[in-house]
């Protein structure tokens, strides 16, 4: 048993040895991302609309040249015109946003 | 028949595998395996939420619930790297140990009671609101400060910069100043110290960029334990050929790693910079062009300054009543000294009777961003030799810095300190450069600050400082400590290092600009920084006709940070305490003192993973236990809310060098756990719907808020990418923008932080970014995105010569290119983009147009690098070696003993230990110093509660020395007892040649380790090490001292219940310690 240990080559070292670097993709000759040794899709948004639309709209609430003077109490929160639409769980969805 | 043809011999033989080692021998069950990862529904990018290093993570999702955690290969930090905290993190995050319902104590309340979520918001608004009407100040002291000093809170430093960000607006509208963070007790020394060297007050460097050191220098950090990935870089350099340097006063891992390792007695690195610093300068080993060209080092001093080698270990402008300095005098000739250098406010409280000290608040972290301001003009020698230019100046102060004086003092042999001095010198100059790495150990000093500047000293006449393999690193221990500094949930910082507004100086808007806002520099913009900030905070309330609310900001009247605080909560002022993912009764120094001042709130929340002993003290704590406090007459109501793990809530975290990386959500938060995020944003929703029709003048800045940010999913979450973009900013038309060169003091431009702005340029989430770092060189700029304008390494102009040329091709990075007309290199330019190498400014420019083609320190009001700092500082211009308090040594370079102006807090439970001078020292003979474990993290609530971590790290232990054990009676593996004058603590008994008695000044000196992170709760349970330690801080930053602290350590369990306070008076009593003690200033 020890001996056929010692005779086998892990798979890890033996691609060590044919390639010249670990499999674990980590080597700085490597020249494509690592990312194919994730199968899953990745989930990696850049944008929000939701985000840009609040923003403009604060853009404007904040210019009091039209805005005019501020409201007296909070101003209104409305969750129907600001809440996004998708759950938390969209962001598992693996769809850029 | 199938199943006989699957036998294994006959795979054997029928197929490929003849010898049946690989597929012959492979049970189906086996074939049949497969990793988590490989069935997971999707992967969703992540950042580890333990230390700084910022570890990229994969958390593998299936059928709604995370399954899997594991690193990422494609980033450029951590290569896929996770150290065990962040391998445990998926227990961290659905472990079974979690809470996720409300808990409500009552007061006077023998047991917690479920409490549902709705009603305790309810309960916690209707609270604040209280206390805050009950405890408001419109004036004090005839000056308006517009506050309330009944409510405090006291956040972790692993929560977002969104999160912060929230925190800080609404605090600040509601007039709370008290509003801490884990920053002030672990790196506020840093951004003081970094910032009036160089600027701005983060790491110079970066992660990556060690590998192309020639030299490393890790010294008051366990680097490869402490943050084990980030040590990947430090082996980089090593197999490279660099020589690896560590200083400490235990031996570790990281020494073990090291070419060189040094033992040192904690508390005495400055006496060791010191003589480095003295070694460079008396044999011309400094980097005379870069000395000369990019440091204050010509600069002429005014001739009324006075060093200590003139007083005695005391320098000029020492005000012996107040305990304060006053820094005129350490002034440029010709320049002026500015409020924000050092007195914006000197009318400190006292909270030590007789005994305080002096301060200015805090003022020296404001140079996080902006360095100290000097104004004037001077005059330079370049030819270094007036006696009163700042080269003389320095090369006198650390003349009697000698080798045999630093083996005298900080017990290095003589040897030794010259194969140190002999590698980073000639690891320095055109073709070499050396790197210097820290962490607390250099931070948790009374003169924390100063240990830093000295380091900061030596690199730039060295000329390390913007150089590849340069720098000083700060190693930061929490995911977004620099985050939690630069979008600062602290007492006397808005974001982006401006400084909060005092009372007693500062009227309005102008008058506040003036006296913070530079001549010189990108901080001369600061007007237009505040403005836009002002903007984000109550959008269309701010007009240039009200100052742009300026009013609204609460004032300050002297430090208010954490450990003022607790006096305060002691002295029944503070009533209400949020406690947002810290756990200070484990983690701050004096342990008892944060318990006794929670025992006296009206009210106190919580919001953490489990039941951390912050909140639960008041049943089951050390004084519940002694009989000195009990429970039934507790009055403090306790309401504990479960938090969200970094997998269930989007947001930024900054790592150790200033780089945002983003995290999103995974998954929802399973019961009553919410992220900070929702919590500060749902609280400000229902404070302003009871407030609502209020016409109180105080609740205007709450109404005026602009709080009504998206939200999303079925808890409401807020969208984390817009509160990003209003710390990015955005101008009148709603167009992002994409540099704080764009933000005006007209009011047109919004920004939350201006050091952040670009962050969301074009309205792209930059933190989010993940572009792989094989497929990018070292810096790899789009991973990511760095403050400040997505720069790596800092000050990256002094990486070439004043030409523009790099010293060196081996050590290019940044140059001037004459046919393109601009900087250009591997980073984005630390320097105005076009600006010609020899363009001079004449004397009247000012702002961005005064920085000549050589000033690489952008934000300094003078652009240099400054070996001396006229301004900034409150103990001085230089660094200079003082013992702590608690010391078994006399300083043996002056007088004075402890750093004058330190900050101490006459106190029954703190008392401090005699003067070495005195009888009672050697009831306490042997230094303790504290450290980090590889498995536990900070004060425990996110290691001690895994079972993974548990068992690695199962108990609590004190590292000692055989000769210590020997002399003391300890054997290894038994009991040992603790104690100082604070308590008394007991810890398992490791006897180890690691800790390495020391030879001082003809003495032997033995050494204590203790890691700090137990407590009482958990699965992993211990005393804690902070019930040793003292409330005693540096002036600058209130950063207490627990590196270098003094104890008894006797065999045997520590005294249990009643038996231990007799215990600790008898100690007290052999020592002759009163409440005098220690409490002196300037002894000379």
């Amino acid at each position: 048993m020890v001996r056929q240990s010692s005779r086998t080559l892990p798979r890890g070292l033996a691609y060590l040895v044919a390639h010249g670097h670990a499999a674990d993709g980590s080597h700085a000759e490597n020249t494509e991302p690592t990312q194919h040794l994730v199968n899953p899709p990745h989930h990696m948004p850049t944008r929000l609309d939701v985000v840009d639309s609040w923003v403009r709209l604060r853009a404007q609430q904040g210019n009091p040249l039209t805005s005019g003077t501020q409201p007296a109490g909070p101003p209104a929160i409305d969750p129907e015109q600001m809440a996004r639409p998708a759950p938390v769980a969209r962001h598992a969805e693996g769809n850029d946003r | 028949m199938r199943q006989f043809l699957g036998w294994p011999v006959l795979r054997q033989v029928a197929g490929p595998d003849r010898r049946g080692l690989g597929s012959a021998a492979m049970s189906r069950t086996t074939r049949e395996l497969m990793p988590r990862t490989v069935t997971a529904d999707s992967v969703v990018k992540s950042i580890c939420p333990y230390c700084a290093v910022g570890c990229a993570q994969n958390v593998y999702v299936k059928d709604g619930a995370v399954v899997q955690i594991e690193g990422d290969p494609d980033s450029p930090i951590s290569r896929g790297r996770l150290c065990p905290k962040g391998s445990a993190s998926l227990q961290l995050t659905t472990g079974d140990s979690r809470e996720h319902r409300v808990l409500y104590r009552r007061p006077h309340g023998t047991e917690w009671e479920p409490l549902d979520l709705d009603t305790a918001m309810d309960m916690v608004a209707e609270r604040v609101i209280a206390t805050r009407r009950a405890t408001w100040e419109w004036e004090s002291d005839g000056k308006r400060t517009r506050r309330t000093m009944g409510i405090a809170s006291l956040g972790g430093a692993t929560l977002d910069n969104e999160e912060n960000y929230l925190i800080k607006k609404l605090f600040t509208a509601l007039g709370v100043v008290q509003v801490e963070n884990q920053a002030r007790v672990c790196h506020s020394s840093t951004v003081a110290a970094l910032g009036t060297s160089f600027g701005r007050g983060g790491s110079t460097t970066y992660l990556q960029d060690l590998q192309r050191a020639d030299c490393i220098i890790i010294e008051g950090s366990n680097f490869a334990e402490a943050h084990p990935v980030g040590f990947q870089w430090v082996m980089e350099a090593k197999a490279k050929g660099a020589t690896i340097i560590h200083v400490d006063p235990r031996f570790s891992r990281t020494s073990a790693l090291a070419d060189i390792y040094v033992p040192i007695r904690a508390g005495t690195d400055i006496a060791w910079l010191g003589g480095l610093i003295n070694y460079v300068l008396s044999t011309e080993k400094y980097f005379r062009e870069y000395v000369v060209n990019y440091t204050n080092a010509a600069t002429i001093v005014g001739e009324k300054f006075a060093d200590t080698e003139d007083l005695d270990g005391l320098f000029s402008g020492l005000d012996r009543g107040t305990r304060s300095y006053d820094p005129h005098s350490w002034q440029y000739e010709g320049g002026e000294v500015a409020a924000a250098s050092g007195e914006r406010d000197q009318q400190y409280q006292d909270l030590a009777g007789d005994g305080g000290s002096g301060s200015d608040a805090g003022g020296s972290e404001s140079h996080g961003s902006g360095g100290a301001t000097v104004r004037g003009s001077w005059r330079r020698d370049e030819s270094l030799t007036d006696p009163r230019c700042v080269f003389q100046i320095l090369k006198r102060h650390y003349s009697r810095y000698t080798p045999e004086m630093v083996e005298r003092i900080c017990g290095v042999p003589q040897a030794v300190f010259h194969r140190v001095a002999a590698a980073i010198t000639e690891n320095s100059g055109r073709e070499r450069t050396t790197a210097f790495a820290y962490a607390v150990g250099w931070t948790q000093h009374t003169v924390g600050v100063q240990y830093i500047r000295a380091a900061s000293i030596l690199q730039l006449l060295l000329g390390n400082i913007g150089r590849p393999g340069g720098g000083i690193m700060a190693l930061r221990g929490h995911a977004s400590i620099q985050g939690s500094s630069d979008i600062p949930t602290l007492f006397n910082l808005l974001p982006g290092y401006i400084p909060m507004p005092h009372a007693h100086q500062h009227e309005d808007l102008d008058s506040f600009v003036a006296a913070d806002a530079a001549e010189r520099g990108y901080w001369a913009n600061m007007r237009s920084y505040l403005i836009s900030l002002l903007k984000a905070y109550w959008g269309g309330a701010a007009t240039a006709e009200n100052d742009f609310c300026f009013d609204y900001l609460p004032r300050l009247t002297g430090s208010h940070s954490t450990y003022e605080t607790v006096q305060a909560q002691l002295d029944g002022t503070c009533k209400g305490y949020f406690l947002l993912g810290e756990n200070p009764a484990v983690g701050s120094a004096n342990t008892s003192l944060q318990r006794r001042g929670m025992a006296n709130l009206d009210w106190l929340v919580v919001r953490d993973f489990s039941l951390i002993e912050s909140a639960t003290w008041w049943k089951d704590g050390p004084e519940i236990a002694t009989g000195e406090m009990r429970t039934e007459d507790i009055g403090t109501e306790v309401f504990f809310f479960p938090a969200a793990a970094h997998t269930e809530k989007s947001g930024s975290f900054t790592n150790t060098n200033r780089l945002l990386q983003w995290h999103f959500a995974a998954v929802e938060p399973q019961g009553d756990a919410r992220s900070d995020m929702w919590f500060m944003l749902h609280l400000g929703r229902r404070i302003r719907e009871k407030l609502a029709g209020s016409t109180d003048p105080a609740d205007r800045p709450v109404l005026d808020l602009t709080w009504n940010y998206p939200t999303e999913g079925a808890l409401d979450e807020p969208v984390a990418e817009s509160v990003l973009a209003e710390i990015n900013g955005w101008d009148s038309s709603g167009e992002y923008l994409s540099s704080y060169e764009q933000l005006k003091d007209d009011g047109s431009t919004s920004c939350g932080c201006w050091i952040y702005c670009g962050c969301y340029a074009d309205g792209i989430n930059q933190p989010a970014r993940r572009k792989s770092h094989v497929l990018q060189s070292i810096s790899s700029r789009e991973w990511g995105w760095a403050w400040p304008a997505n720069r790596r390494e800092l000050y990256n102009r002094a990486s070439a010569d004043p030409q523009g040329k790099p010293w060196s091709q081996a050590k290019a990075l940044v140059w001037w290119d004459e046919a393109q007309g601009r900087w250009v290199g591997d980073d984005v330019p630390d320097f105005p983009p076009t600006r010609r190498p020899d363009y001079r400014p004449d004397d009247e420019a000012s702002g961005v147009e005064a920085l000549s083609g050589i000033d690489p320190f952008i934000m300094q009001a003078d652009g240099k690098g400054w070996l001396y700092a006229p301004s900034g500082l409150t103990d001085g211009p230089m660094p200079t070696h003082y013992e702590p308090q608690d010391s078994p040594m006399r300083n043996l370079l002056y007088s004075q003993q402890r750093n004058p102006v330190r900050q101490v807090f006459s106190r029954p439970h703190n008392r401090y230990h005699p003067d070495p001078t005195e009888p009672g020292t050697a009831v306490y003979p042997y230094v303790i110093t504290t450290y980090r474990l590889t498995e536990h993290f900070t004060a425990g609530a996110m290691s001690r509660w895994q079972p993974y971590l548990s068992e690695l790290q199962p108990e609590f232990f004190c590292e000692v020395s055989p000769q210590l054990a020997a002399a003391r009676g300890l054997q290894h593996r038994n009991w040992a007892t603790i104690v100082t004058a604070r308590g008394a603590v007991e810890a398992r008994v490791m006897v180890t040649s690691r800790m390495t008695p020391l030879t001082v000044d003809g003495r032997t000196i033995h050494q204590i380790g203790l890691p700090y992170h137990w407590g009482p709760n958990g699965l992993s349970t211990g005393d804690s090490m902070n019930e040793l330690s003292a409330v005693v801080l540096d002036p600058n930053v209130h950063i207490q001292e627990v590196k270098a602290l003094t104890a008894d350590i006797r065999p045997g369990r520590r005294p249990r219940g009643a038996d231990l306070p007799p215990f600790l008076e008898e100690y007290r009593r052999r020592a002759g310690i009163t409440e005098r003690t220690g409490m002196e200033g300037a002894t000379t």
